[in-house]
């Protein structure tokens, strides 16, 4: 009788688990734009409850994070993100300072959790005027802990 | 021993119905917007968290939100960040995003709604002041991208 119910705990955990198991975002992510010196650097954190639609679930983030290329320049940036399905789609705006001017950037992404691919494009302006961007560059996972940032 | 313990009960119920009305109306947690035009898809989701405590001003109490969530139409998604604060009735907050579809884009929206009694918020931005409908968030499909 005891081993019946420990075998219907088991079985209805197990079920419970996998009906709840669904693409997590992680709490840091670091990732590799393009195949340059580009990267950028996140801790995420969920904000509110996932809102539910008649078509699923959507849970939306907050970004805070630093954009790095090398150690040339610091670039803080923040942002927010949200993950409907595997698909985790996110923003983020910054700001650094380099020879005296303020240089804005943009940054709009997605990633996928699962295949843990991805593309971004961004823009860098300086008050009033575009100065370049990039569309649709790839993204690939990186190790945060081989990350450097500039002081 | 009676007259203590009426006076605690009294204290109590004072201290409850003070907080009630400092309290007031508060910021949705969530807010799902339909343009009001029935036959547009653009939706404005969001989700809504405060802030640290109240902030007493001279004309009344004031509350700070934190807010995440994306403008989504047939053609792209801007996600979206931004503020806002509960004064009396009244929810008054800013969102900005930019997005990479066809081209960069850049979403600025303001806007203030009685939380006790509109049903659909003007939201002013740099090309106009369309109307949305306050809907149901689990009675519609956004066109999420």
């Amino acid at each position: 009788m005891k081993r019946a119910i420990l075998v219907a705990l088991i079985t209805i955990g197990c079920l419970v688990w996998v009906v709840s198991a669904q693409a997590q975002v992680p709490k840091q992510l670091c990732l590799h734009i393009g195949s340059g010196d580009l990267y950028i650097a996140m801790a995420i954190k969920a904000f509110g409850s996932p809102i539910s639609f008649s078509s699923g679930k959507v849970k939306f983030y907050e970004i805070q994070g630093e954009g790095t290329e090398g150690t040339s320049w610091a670039l803080p940036i923040s942002g927010t993100g949200r993950l409907m399905g595997d698909s985790f789609h996110f923003s983020l705006t910054g700001s650094a300072v380099s020879s005296g001017r303020l240089n804005s950037y943009h940054f709009e992404g997605t990633w996928n959790m699962i295949s843990n691919s991805g593309t971004i494009s961004w823009s860098w302006t300086i008050p009033g005027e575009l100065t370049d961007d990039a569309v649709g560059v790839s993204l690939s996972m990186s190790n945060c802990k081989n990350l450097s940032l500039a002081e | 021993m009676k007259k203590l313990a009426s006076v605690v009960i009294t204290l109590a119920v004072a201290v409850m119905a003070a907080g009630l009305a400092v309290a007031g109306p508060k910021a949705p947690k969530a807010l799902c917007l339909h343009l009001s035009a029935p036959a547009m898809p653009d939706h404005i989701i969001l989700s809504i968290q405060p802030v640290g405590g109240s902030i007493r001003l001279s004309e009344g109490t004031i509350k700070f939100y934190s807010i995440h969530g994306e403008y989504c139409t047939d053609s792209y998604s801007i996600p979206l960040t931004g503020t806002g604060h509960m004064e009396g009735n009244e929810f008054h907050f800013d969102l900005r995003g930019t997005d990479r579809g066809a081209a960069w884009q850049e979403a600025i929206f303001n806007a203030t709604y009685d939380v006790t009694t509109d049903t659909s918020v003007v939201l002013h931005s740099p090309s106009g002041s369309p109307t949305y409908d306050i809907v149901d968030c689990d009675s519609v499909i956004p066109p999420f991208k």
